[in-house]
């Protein structure tokens, strides 16, 4: 279970960190959609990040740390481009929460479904197509 | 209720072919040509339990497919918004071994308008979504409940695109 969360926890690192550039490369006033949806992002994966650590320790686990940076998916220089790099990070999201629901139980599966959902839900709020079975 | 035991084998075949890597990852073992060997958490009563999670989970499927097709074939206006949700169905109810089998509508009456026709399947698919992710807790199998989870969310995605569905220039 633990080895799973540690992944969990790396792509919740990953994504508070692009989320953050993002946030960056967004306009409050020019597209207060997108800075709504990015700034809730950023806020969400922060919480997980947390959530995912305090469960590792719970676990007598070490949580596996930050990169000091990360790649971006692509480039981020405008509306469009910041779309598609959201995208990217909750996909990922769900592919690694769907690995997390199949190795947890009750209280922590329960929290790993939301997250899949909300990562899901996320993406085509951005623009993706929907399919039929996310992360799957 | 459980499966019929060709159909539970196709379950198992089919979850088990597609799910395999997330199985690898939560320790399961799997023979050379694809079916699951039971762990030490997956008992008899635990598959027993998962097939009926299964079949619940077909039923739930079927139903919501149901009155799509119903809705769609009626409000030819909204059999386009609506072309995604009976592929999202038809995927999922193939992904857990069964088969779409329309029968004729017993229970609500389709309404006459778009707008309260679409709110019935949204209110139907919010109820699916809902099943599946309560039947995703309760699973035994790790790769079960990863499968109906990913399929709620899949619901959850369509459900999205349903409120945002314009009928009759209305947003």
């Amino acid at each position: 279970m633990t080895a799973a969360m540690q992944t969990a926890l790396a792509g919740e690192h990953a994504a508070v960190w692009i989320y953050g550039v993002l946030g960056g490369q967004t306009s409050q006033s020019a597209e207060p959609t997108l800075y709504d949806e990015v700034s809730t992002a950023y806020a969400l994966h922060r919480s997980r990040r947390d959530q995912l650590m305090r469960w590792i320790r719970d676990d007598a686990g070490t949580p596996v740390p930050a990169d000091v940076a990360y790649e971006l998916p692509n480039e981020v220089r405008n509306p469009s481009q910041v779309r598609t790099a959201a995208r990217q990070v909750e996909n990922r999201c769900t592919s690694t929460y769907a690995v997390l629901i199949s190795n947890t139980e009750s209280t922590r599966r329960d929290w790993a479904i939301r997250a899949l959902v909300d990562a899901a839900t996320r993406e085509v709020r951005l623009g993706a197509k929907p399919v039929a079975m996310p992360g799957y | 209720m459980l499966l019929s035991s060709p159909l539970r084998q196709s379950v198992l075949r089919r979850t088990t072919f597609a799910a395999a890597p997330l199985a690898l990852i939560a320790g399961c073992k799997w023979t050379d040509d694809g079916s699951e060997e039971a762990t030490p958490e997956q008992t008899e009563p635990a598959v027993a339990a998962d097939d009926k999670f299964v079949a619940e989970a077909l039923e739930a499927i079927n139903t919501a497919y149901e009155l799509v097709d119903h809705v769609a074939r009626k409000h030819i206006g909204l059999s386009t918004p609506l072309a995604g949700l009976t592929n999202l169905h038809r995927e999922q109810t193939t992904t857990l071994g069964g088969e779409i089998e329309p029968v004729p509508r017993r229970g609500k009456q389709v309404p006459d308008g778009d707008r309260p026709a679409l709110d019935l399947v949204t209110r139907q698919e919010r109820s699916l979504q809902r099943t599946l992710t309560g039947l995703a807790g309760q699973a035994s199998s790790g790769s079960l409940a990863s499968t109906l989870a990913s399929m709620s969310a899949g619901v959850a995605q369509h459900l999205i695109l349903l409120k945002a569905t314009k009928v009759g220039g209305q947003a």
